[in-house]
């Protein structure tokens, strides 16, 4: 035992030398008794963490903001409170339950609550914020842009009034909201406008600002067995989002000579959703019944505004406005059925059907006027609606307590209708185009336990599709996969392979995919004080696809677009207790090989200009170890530190690579 | 006929043991009971009007009868370690099948691999106190699927790892309704929302529409067409690492796909792949996903 703890540890001592995601803080540690103080009726339990963070970084700050954002400061980052009844017949409450992470300045902050009173109201909230950086867009074929914040926050509060009796009433409401800075685009090409055909591209802020609210009102019934559940929601989204710009902008293709001078761009949008969901549901001994039918009445009211002024390539005038104003609707009705049958023990017959039916439509208005020409153009309103009947039939069968099998057989049937429609009053629309894909899939699957702690599952499924919608969807699929898991008291041990195979022909029209994955991890918590966790992933994937393209005046033809990758993933983290003092060390490692090649440039496949062949394969290593001791200083005080390292290294590119520092001396206390 | 035959020899024997309440089992488990308080389970003792069968430790682990007068013994009672994977389900949903997360069990991925209630909750030494699972996400999922954990940590990811996000978010573990989009086979366990579209309008809401151009792959095979939603070599969690490469295999004009069935448009004259320019598509057709008033994307 000795040795073998030796031998851990010295794995372990090795491993911070050398990346993972998971953030060193805050400290997983708990402080204070476990048991709480107890106060009149009530039990509490209740500790903050609160510290200060640091971060030193060489290389290109911008992407390791874009990665993982966390910067330098005084933070709170994590506290909980939990107060509960100790005889569930509390006066307001019998549980509040308080929890928040990373408030004060951390990129990734949130708050949860739950407070419930037995037998009349359970309300729970869910708020999160998420300040990112943009990654950018990519202008010039190299590094992108990196320094505009965008903040997300998100909330969701629901509340059930007498969760425990046979009627039940749902309240929730949900909000989104993202505003910052952002960057977008603007493309002034148009054959017919002001701006010339060739036209150019001009990078531009924009201050994002959309928002999403969404009320629920409904009930739910159990009688007899039955659960009635019927509930309405309202989505409300809201689009207002401004771009502006005043000045000289020469417009991203230096072989261009437009110019913009001025140009604003005003979308408001206001889309309203309003959907009806019922469900029916009943569990029994032998019979298990879910039906569920929702309806969505989505409809997306739109104004656009957008003026451009500047030159054309000849250096003339040009000034073009666009104005478009309708609504867009599309109505969506889903069913579902499942029936579970369970005659024995030993068999379960699983049956799901279900239909989706959606359709768009609406009305869409469109003048651009040229102040030259005084032209306006029309413009034709696009038609799509998709109906897809699914049915699979599951059986699973134990003849004996070491073996499961288990068969699946699934059959679906996808019709697409799409048209352009004319928008104005009187003018016919086209006939719409129709088309109908059918997919035939089995699987069949078992599971044996030869020994009580080991389990092994393998799993096979055979997919025919008739009518892909696009060269790239899943047309003759096999995927195969299998699983070892030994358990023995606190050892996991697990072995995964899985492969998917997408193998049509390769020609123009056809794609060809191969995904395997191989994974092993194992889990060891041999005393209370003493725990070990490793993982090690290897992901491949190599594509083929028929592509066609322009370069220059020549059309190529019967070209091929491959891809492969062969991200190699390891993760290792131990924590070890010593009476106070509690140390955590941890390394994790992503590595995409590529398709070993040692340069960018490989004319082995496809076309041979640049930019296609540094595609095909994207090696980098992304790597952190990360370190933290926490010391237990009285029973309700602990002080912690960490030191986290982040290491980006792309092999063909160097202009993104960074390293950062990233490290927090906290303390956590309880009162 | 026959049906009826197996459903009556799969009915289980009455139990003829005596219920002897919680207050019993507080003799030996007493480090169970005096937290017992805070385990949401403690509902159903607080209610008071529960039958014997559905309240308290006997409510999971039947009457205990036998095993107080044993002084003790796993083949006494219930015990969850020793229960298959189906018996532990049929224990739980006995309570928790009033509840729609929970009403396509039988039928999850996880149920067909003989991954049952207890693998993932921990009624007693719970990690999270609102769900009572044993570890917290996103470490207990990547407890099985330690390849996801590979994923996460790309170097752009949705932030699970960080905390902003959990796996929850995105998938019911307990099993889900058919997916509305691809062919409504696969994948599976991936949540939708509560207006039973893609789990990720929930929060890309301006990705929702519905647009008057609606970009088809987007609506007819969803998200993940273009998407690795877990992590990315792509700052826009794109299949590739570059956007051109995938908008040309799609979009090259050959075979019977697309909107029209005449293939997917191949790009125009204009567009000379040469020019690192245009090797950036979402650079101009910024409205990739819909637009509202240009059937290019371009605004």
């Amino acid at each position: 035992m000795i040795r073998a703890f030796l031998i851990v540890s010295g794995i372990c001592l090795l491993s911070i030398c050398c990346v993972g995601q998971q953030p060193v803080a805050p400290t997983p540690e708990a402080v204070g008794s476990p048991r709480g103080e107890n106060w009149s009726d009530y039990n509490f339990v209740n500790s903050f963490e609160t510290g200060y963070r640091f971060l030193s970084v060489s290389g290109n700050e911008g992407k390791y903001r874009s990665d993982e954002n966390f910067g330098s400061g005084v933070r709170l980052l994590s506290s909980f409170f939990s107060m509960d009844s100790k005889d569930g017949h509390g006066r307001f409450l019998d549980q509040m339950i308080v929890s928040t992470s990373g408030l004060g300045g951390d990129p990734y902050s949130s708050v949860s609550v739950r407070v419930e009173k037995n037998r009349l109201y359970n309300y729970n909230l869910l708020w999160r914020e998420n300040d990112y950086v943009n990654p950018g867009l990519v202008t010039d074929g190299g590094a992108g842009l990196h320094l505009l914040n965008t903040s997300y926050t998100l909330q969701d509060h629901d509340l059930t009034l007498f969760p425990q009796s046979a009627v039940r009433v749902l309240f929730g409401y949900t909000r989104d909201a993202q505003s910052g800075p952002g960057i977008s685009s603007v493309q002034l090409f148009n054959t017919s406008g002001p701006f010339d055909s060739t036209g150019d591209v001009f990078p531009l802020f924009t201050n994002v600002k959309r928002t999403q609210n969404e009320y629920r009102l409904g009930a739910e019934i159990h009688w007899l067995g039955f659960t009635l559940n019927a509930l309405h929601g309202w989505q409300d989204f809201k689009d207002d989002s401004p771009l502006q710009f005043s000045g000289f902008n020469p417009g991203d293709n230096g072989q261009n000579a437009s110019t913009l001078n001025s140009f604003s761009r005003s979308i408001p949008y206001h889309g309203t959703s309003p959907y009806w969901r019922v469900g029916l549901f009943r569990d029994s001994r032998w019979i298990d019944v879910n039906a569920r039918f929702t309806y969505t009445a989505g409809v997306r009211a739109f104004l656009s505004n957008e003026s451009a002024v500047g030159t054309n390539r000849f250096g003339a005038l040009a000034n073009q406005q666009i104005f478009t104003f309708g609504s867009a609707r599309r109505p969506v009705t889903t069913g579902n059925l499942n029936v579970a049958l369970l005659p024995a023990s030993k068999l379960t017959f699983t049956s799901r059907t279900s239909l989706y039916n959606i359709r768009t439509d609406g009305d869409s208005t469109f003048l651009q006027f040229d102040n030259a020409t005084k032209s306006a153009d029309l413009l034709y309103f696009q038609f799509l609606r998709i109906r897809t009947v699914e049915t699979d039939l599951d059986v699973q069968y134990r003849p004996w307590t070491w073996l499961d099998l288990y068969g699946t057989y699934g059959y679906s049937n996808r019709r697409i209708a799409a048209s352009p429609q004319v928008a104005f009053a009187g003018s016919t629309p086209g006939a719409p185009y129709l088309q109908t894909n059918q997919l035939h899939s089995g699987a069949f699957g078992f599971r044996v336990r030869p020994l009580k702690s080991l389990t092994i599952a393998t799993e096979g499924e055979v997919g025919r599709s008739d009518r892909p919608f696009t060269p790239r969807s899943p047309r003759d699929y096999t995927t195969l996969s299998g699983r070892i898991q030994y358990k023995w008291k606190s050892l996991q041990l697990t072995a995964l392979s899985n492969s998917q195979y997408n193998t049509d022909s390769i020609s123009l029209s056809s794609y060809s995919s191969h995904a395997r994955t191989y994974s092993g991890s194992g889990s060891w918590s041999p005393r209370s004080w003493f725990s070990i966790d490793a993982t090690y992933s290897k992901l491949h994937l190599d594509t083929l696809g028929g592509i066609a393209f322009f370069a220059g005046p020549q059309f190529l033809t019967n070209q091929l677009s491959s891809y492969v990758s062969n991200v190699h993933s390891a993760t290792l983290a131990t924590r070890l207790g010593f009476k106070r003092l509690d140390l955590y060390l941890g390394y994790s490692r992503v590595q995409d090989v590529g398709d070993g090649r040692s340069s960018a440039i490989s004319t082995i496949v496809g076309p041979r200009l640049p930019a296609f062949q540094t595609a095909q394969t994207f090696p980098l290593t992304f790597q952190s170890p990360s370190a933290r001791l926490s010391v237990r200083l009285t029973e309700k005080l602990r002080w912690n530190a960490g030191y986290q390292y982040y290491g980006y290294d792309e092999v063909f590119w160097h202009g993104e690579n960074y390293l950062a520092h990233t490290g927090y001396t906290s303390i956590l206390w309880s009162f | 006929m026959l049906l009826f035959v197996v459903v009556f020899l799969g009915q289980a024997e009455p139990n003829t043991q005596k219920y002897v309440g919680s207050m019993a089992c507080k003799t030996c488990h007493s480090d169970i009971w005096f937290k017992f308080y805070k385990n949401p389970h403690f509902k159903s003792v607080a209610s008071g009007k529960e039958t014997p069968e559905n309240t308290g430790c006997e409510g999971c682990h039947g009457p205990a009868g036998n095993h107080v007068a044993a002084h003790g013994g796993k083949t006494t009672i219930i015990s969850f370690f020793a229960l298959t994977p189906k018996q532990t389900i049929n224990a739980c949903l006995r309570c928790h099948s009033d509840s729609l997360a929970r009403a396509n069990i039988h039928s999850s991925p996880h149920t067909l691999n003989g991954v049952a209630c207890t693998q993932c909750h921990s009624i007693h030494k719970a990690a999270e106190p609102r769900t009572l699972l044993a570890k917290k996400q996103p470490e207990l999922c990547y407890t099985c699927h330690g390849n996801v954990r590979a994923d996460f940590s790309m170097p752009f990811k949705h932030r699970v790892n960080e905390g902003f996000m959990s796996c929850a978010d995105c998938h019911n573990p307990h099993g889900t309704f058919q997916p509305t989009w691809r062919m409504a086979g696969r994948p599976a366990l991936v949540k939708q929302s509560l207006a039973n579209e893609e789990a990720c309008l929930k929060c890309h809401s301006d990705k929702r529409g519905p647009f008057a151009f609606e970009h088809p792959p987007v609506r007819v095979e969803g998200c993940e067409m273009c998407h690795v939603p877990h992590g990315s070599t792509n700052s826009r969690l794109l299949q590739r690492p570059v956007v051109f490469t995938m908008c040309l295999e799609c979009h090259n004009g050959a075979g019977t796909f697309g909107r029209t069935g005449t293939g997917v448009p191949s790009l125009s004259q204009s567009h000379n792949m040469a020019d690192p320019r245009y090797q950036n598509c979402t650079n101009c057709h910024v409205r990739i996903h819909g637009s509202n008033s240009d059937p290019l994307f371009l605004r």
